[in-house]
């Protein structure tokens, strides 16, 4: 008997021709099917990841336990966006739901896994590290802002080049123009300027 | 990296059960089968959290396993062989389940002779796709 070993289930191929080949009827099923079991999922696996009990989260929630327990049932399929909003304020972490091109579903199942479903950091981790990070740009910015007296010989225009280099390093990047904000900017809740503008 | 294989047993014949199965199904159900085999793929204990996603058979079906699956008020059965060890499910086909028969009639014996078959190295397996 050959056997040939498996391959991951989800790759971008396979996803990616079943929702050609199988039509709107069926893309339509699949979001709904997707939806119904993947919110679930996350649920269990943030859960799981906190080590929490479903007693846990449902105080945490402001919910009851059989809530939790719904919510976690991919066959249930009831669940409103209020409870859904519940046990986001009870992760403390954000949810968000938009409409998005299929590419975009076919990247999340292809990177989905119980360890990246449920390693969403609540606001407080996710607070401690952009704090870090903006100490550590404005560190890094201080060390590569260059004093206009380096350089005497320079004209106002050269200088002004310079301090925008080391000044305005990539930090958000917007719908079709980078935005360039310094780290101090960002600390002083000054705009961001469009990189057109500059 | 997917945590369970799940793989289609091919007949000697070079027939895919599963596969031709899953072709009768409606696109409610092939996409409720696909989102559950996503899942399932990615769930380190399919006993966590309880809820009933499979069922190991016993008596005059044992040694084959059911996912459970309820789509539209239909409970279909997709059937093959759990592997634990190997964290693998071989497809070897599928059903609607009534409370006393199977659409297609006599799923699960079916199911039960290509088990029979691939156990006896007849047949081969390919990446459930």
């Amino acid at each position: 008997m050959t056997k040939e070993r498996g391959r991951p289930v989800r790759t971008f191929s396979t996803v990616w021709t079943k929702l050609r080949e199988n039509g709107a009827a069926y893309r339509k099923a699949f979001v709904g099917s997707q939806v119904k079991r993947l919110i679930p999922f996350q649920i269990y696996a943030l859960r799981k990841m906190r080590g929490w009990s479903q007693e846990e989260l449902a105080d945490r929630s402001g919910l009851t336990q059989g809530v939790i327990s719904r919510a976690e049932d991919p066959d249930y399929g009831n669940m409103t966006f209020n409870t859904v909003i519940s046990i986001a304020g009870g992760f403390d972490v954000a949810f968000i739901g938009k409409f998005v091109p299929f590419r975009e579903l076919d990247d999340y199942l292809v990177g989905l896994s119980e360890k990246s479903a449920g390693s969403i950091p609540s606001f407080a981790e996710d607070n401690q590290r952009v704090v870090q990070l903006v100490a550590e740009r404005q560190a890094g910015l201080e060390s590569l802002i260059v004093p206009q007296q380096f350089n005497p010989a320079a004209t106002e225009g050269e200088a002004n080049e310079r301090q925008k280099v080391f000044s305005f390093p990539k930090v958000f990047a917007g719908i079709g123009q980078p935005l360039l904000q310094s780290p101090v900017q960002a600390l002083r809740g000054e705009p961001a300027q469009c990189s057109s503008q500059r | 990296m997917p945590c369970w294989e799940f793989l289609d047993y091919i007949t000697e014949q070079h027939e895919n059960p599963v596969l031709n199965w899953y072709g009768t199904l409606t696109p409610q159900a092939k996409a409720d089968f696909d989102a559950l085999i996503l899942a399932l793929s990615e769930t380190e204990d399919w006993d966590e959290p309880k809820k009933k996603k499979y069922k190991e058979l016993e008596r005059k079906h044992k040694g084959l396993c059911q996912l459970m699956l309820k789509v539209e008020g239909r409970n279909l059965r997709p059937l093959g062989l759990l592997r634990r060890e190997q964290r693998q499910f071989i497809f070897l086909g599928g059903c609607e389940k009534h409370p006393f028969w199977t659409v297609p009639s006599a799923a699960f014996d079916k199911a039960l002779k290509l088990k029979e078959q691939l156990d006896q190295g007849k047949g081969a397996t390919r990446a459930h796709v």
